[in-house]
């Protein structure tokens, strides 16, 4: 896979938050410091790292929400995506009005979205709710229902991060093997997650993210080995 | 699936209607708030200048709607547009979305509902024996202007608020000194005509005040200079706001 040019490169890519708004003295949150990663095509890549390593702000730096303060990202001219559940949900508004604006706030098309309407709810199991306000819906319908707008998505770069838990048992189930059946697929994917086995299971590479920086970056079983290590270390102290 | 113009054109549009939708559904009599809430506080103003006060009798009323209505669309335009960056914070969380399209969507969602308001003005003034006359078919004309500019002082303070909140506290302050100084309760013959000119400069609300007022009262043509003149400018700076708002797309998501 290796043998490819890279559709994403991370160079020394630090992120850094002012914390307070006080203009004569700045301080500052390094939220990345210094994080470099390659990803090729085909990849699924897996983000790892603890609560607060910075994994959340890479997924942001990758998917163009925010640019980096230092270093660079060099796209190839391709399209990221994150796979984010009910953006820009509206209470009052029905499941239908929900789904096309969440569909163009993802990029679809309107009338891909008005075509595609049948499936994402017969998928999400609402078809029943089309036409009901989504205050109406219960928590688990509603992440149901944004997580079938997202199926359709196949942007160059697919970016999660951690949502393949959605829903009850059985749409978990039904979730998780489109999710795979993606993986499986040609498309590019970074996984987010703090949780070793899932990258384990599902992605070919891996990058270790600690404490703002890029501690390894490889094969995901060794990467994900050498975290839950470092995990069981400092588990002990 | 490269996001565009016509598409994000289309989303603010879809997304002015679902939001017009959305806050009408929130209250038992919906649609109908619409006209209830202009036509009440029409009644008030009438009960308060016309029927308690006496002052200058029906003359006043209609005096005072013509300046008090487009005034009200300016200032509730730009309440609800300053804060709509900072709202759509869980939103540019997620995806990547042009922020300009946060006023972008209150505006529109105000100006819809002014037409309304508008209509009902122009039946009130009838009824308040206000004779129509050509010089109504130019109020469009008016209107566009007010929207140009209601569009470039809303996104100024838009994408000035995120960065500076405090900003939220003085603007209502300044929009009622704003109001104050528009001739909304009085009327501007006072000041002399060649100091007039200056103010008119100084105070672009004043001028199309007073230009709402020739239309609807007087059957007067509007100032066509003063209005080209207005819309020029808030275009010109709308375009130039659009281009800020571009530059700081990716730094919107830091600040709010």
């Amino acid at each position: 896979m290796s043998s490819a040019a890279p559709l994403i490169s991370v160079r020394n890519v630090g992120v850094r938050y002012r914390v307070n708004r006080n203009p004569f003295r700045k301080r500052y949150y390094d939220a990345l410091k210094n994080i470099s990663f390659d990803l090729y095509p085909g990849d699924s890549l897996g983000i790892v790292g603890r609560n607060g390593a910075g994994k959340t702000t890479m997924l942001r730096l990758l998917s163009g929400i925010i640019a980096p303060d230092s270093g660079y990202i060099d796209f190839a001219d391709i399209t990221t995506s994150l796979l984010s559940l009910q953006v820009g949900f509206d209470p009052e508004l029905s499941g239908r009005d929900n789904a096309i604006l969440s569909g163009m706030l993802l990029g679809f098309p309107m009338k891909t979205i008005e075509s595609n309407l049948d499936t994402i709810f017969a998928f999400s199991e609402l078809t029943d709710f089309i036409d009901k306000p989504v205050k109406f819906y219960s928590a688990g319908m509603r992440a149901r229902l944004g997580f079938s707008i997202t199926l359709g998505l196949s942007p160059d770069v697919l970016l999660i991060d951690e949502v393949l838990g959605v829903g009850d048992i059985d749409f978990r189930k039904k979730s998780m093997e489109v999710m795979k059946e993606k993986l499986l697929s040609d498309q590019t994917i970074v996984l987010v997650s703090h949780s070793a086995a899932t990258v384990k299971e599902l992605c070919n590479r891996a990058v270790w993210i600690k404490n703002g920086v890029s501690k390894m970056e490889g094969d995901a079983v060794t990467v994900v080995n050498a975290y839950e290590q470092d995990l069981l270390r400092h588990a002990k102290k | 699936m490269r996001k565009n113009l016509p598409h994000y054109t289309r989303f603010v549009f879809f997304k002015v209607i679902a939001n017009l939708k959305s806050e009408s559904s929130r209250n038992y009599l919906s649609y109908l708030w619409w006209i209830i809430e202009p036509l009440l506080q029409m009644v008030l103003f009438y009960l308060v200048f016309g029927v308690l006060l006496r002052r200058g009798t029906e003359n006043f009323v209609v005096f005072l709607m013509t300046g008090l209505i487009p005034w009200l669309w300016f200032n509730k335009s730009l309440n609800h547009g300053m804060n709509s960056i900072q709202q759509g914070k869980g939103l540019m969380m997620q995806v990547h979305i042009p922020k300009i399209i946060f006023p972008s969507v209150s505006i529109f969602q105000n100006a819809i509902k002014q037409t309304v308001v508008m209509l009902l003005l122009l039946i009130f003034l009838f009824f308040a024996g206000v004779s129509p006359s050509f010089s109504w078919l130019t109020l469009p004309a008016l209107f566009a202007t007010e929207f140009l500019m209601i569009t470039c002082c809303t996104f100024a303070l838009a994408l000035v608020v995120p960065f500076l909140p405090d900003l939220r506290v003085i603007i209502p302050f300044f929009l009622q000194a704003l109001m104050f100084g528009s001739g909304v309760f009085y009327s501007l013959d006072m000041i002399s005509p060649d100091k007039r000119e200056l103010f008119y400069i100084l105070n672009p609300m004043a001028n199309l005040l007073a230009n709402y007022r020739a239309v609807l009262l007087e059957h007067r043509l509007p100032n066509w200079t003063a209005m080209g003149i207005i819309s020029l400018v808030s275009f010109c700076l709308t375009a130039f706001l659009c281009q800020v708002a571009h530059r700081l797309d990716r730094v919107y998501p830091r600040v709010v």
